[in-house]
């Protein structure tokens, strides 16, 4: 017999070969039954260290969301806006804004001359001054408002700033700007920092 | 016999006690032999058993359905694996005494009729009924080291590679254990039979 006829014999009758010793079958299962260990289900499953993982997973999430969020405002204050020629002498347009970002917002119009490029800086104020000047007068001229310390240089080439609503808080600070097509530059003095959804109304003017 | 094997599968993952009872019952014998096979008393041979069957039922989900024949063939790598583990953990307690040593080299090497060998062909198999407890008492007349390696490769299908990982060994001792281990098997197999011829005449 060579060797392959060996393994053959052997595979062939001894590995489904079923024992013949007699052993107690119910206390065997019994032991076994005892040991079986059904998993939980949902998120009792979980081990203390998945819970662990998963939390470092939720913040990582928010931390990404939040930068992808303050990439996205900052881009949208940099975006550009084309005034709308066709719809007559006063044809609106709104532009979001995050002063919290950036204090600049470039209001573009790519048909018109380089005059119609707008620039409108937005600079911060401590809130009980303009609060003071918003509920003084609803009109907000800019150039008879006394500016304060640093602003000064920014204030004195401003245009015309209206507040639409006589009634407006100084926190939500919804402002209607009216841009000259001349003004190549106006100051909308507005608080440091601001709501995210602060909307920001330009008018153009025909002269 | 797929659809029963699938059906069990099934029933494992819900961890139906029924099944699993099922289970149990139809596979016990066969686990058990696996388990005497590697040469364990009949406590230890209880004890893998046992550790199978709750190895199997609690590790189900980690099983993949790969078609006929895989959810027993993983069964019962389950136990082989467990055996081995005993014997690993029985090799390690046992210490052999140097003239033991010597005694198991000597029954290796020396103690193999050839006459007994080359009288032994295939067509003696069909003429004399070769029962698998005869079979049996071939591999338990190995020594331990011998037995593990036939028992692994030739009955279990493990490759000399994965006997390698499994028992510490390179894959040139197990060659040579096997190749030693066979002839071993041959001339208990020969004396066997010889007797049996013996006696039907």
């Amino acid at each position: 017999m060579n060797n392959e006829e060996i393994d053959n014999l052997f595979k062939s009758r001894l590995s489904n070969y079923e024992s013949k010793t007699h052993i107690d079958n119910d206390a065997l299962w019994a032991k076994i039954n005892n040991n079986i260990v059904e998993p939980k289900q949902g998120f009792m499953r979980m081990t203390s260290r998945r819970w662990i993982m998963g939390a470092i997973g939720i913040v990582f999430l928010a931390v990404s969301v939040y930068f992808i969020y303050s990439c996205f405002l900052k881009s949208d204050n940099r975006a550009s806006m084309q005034i709308n020629k066709e719809a007559g002498s006063h044809s609106d347009q709104y532009l979001r804004v995050n002063p919290a970002v950036s204090n600049t917002v470039v209001v573009q119009n790519k048909k018109a001359n380089n005059d119609a490029i707008k620039k409108i800086e937005m600079l911060p104020v401590k809130q009980h001054e303009l609060s003071s000047k918003l509920k003084a007068s609803p009109e907000l001229n800019i150039p008879n408002a006394k500016p304060n310390q640093n602003q000064a240089s920014e204030m004195s080439m401003s245009g015309k700033v209206q507040a639409e609503n006589k009634t407006i808080e100084a926190d939500t600070l919804l402002q209607t700007a009216e841009i000259q097509q001349t003004a190549k530059r106006i100051t909308v003095v507005k608080k440091h920092v601001i709501q995210t959804d602060t909307v920001i109304k330009v008018r153009r003017v025909r002269k | 016999m797929q659809e029963r094997e699938y059906r069990l599968y099934k029933g494992c993952k819900k961890y139906d006690k029924s099944i699993q009872k099922e289970v149990f019952e139809g596979f016990l014998a066969s686990f058990l032999a696996i388990a005497e096979r590697y040469s364990l008393s009949q406590d230890e041979a209880e004890d893998v058993v046992q550790e199978s069957f709750i190895s199997i039922f609690n590790k189900i989900e980690t099983f993949h359905w790969q078609g006929e024949g895989s959810f027993i063939q993983w069964m019962k790598r389950i136990t082989t694996n467990a055996a081995i583990n005993v014997y690993q953990k029985q090799k390690s307690k046992k210490m052999v005494s140097l003239e033991e040593a010597n005694f198991l080299v000597d029954d290796c090497f020396y103690d193999i009729d050839t006459d007994e060998i080359s009288q032994l062909k295939p067509e003696h198999l069909s003429s004399v009924d070769i029962r698998e407890d005869d079979l049996l008492q071939c591999v338990h007349a190995l020594p331990e080291h011998f037995k593990i390696v036939f028992n692994m490769h030739v009955i279990d299908e493990y490759s000399h590679k994965e006997i390698a990982q499994e028992l510490g060994i390179s894959e040139k001792t197990s060659t040579t254990r096997l190749f030693r281990a066979r002839k071993l098997i041959q001339n208990e197999l020969a004396v066997i039979m010889k007797k049996r011829m013996v006696v039907y005449e």
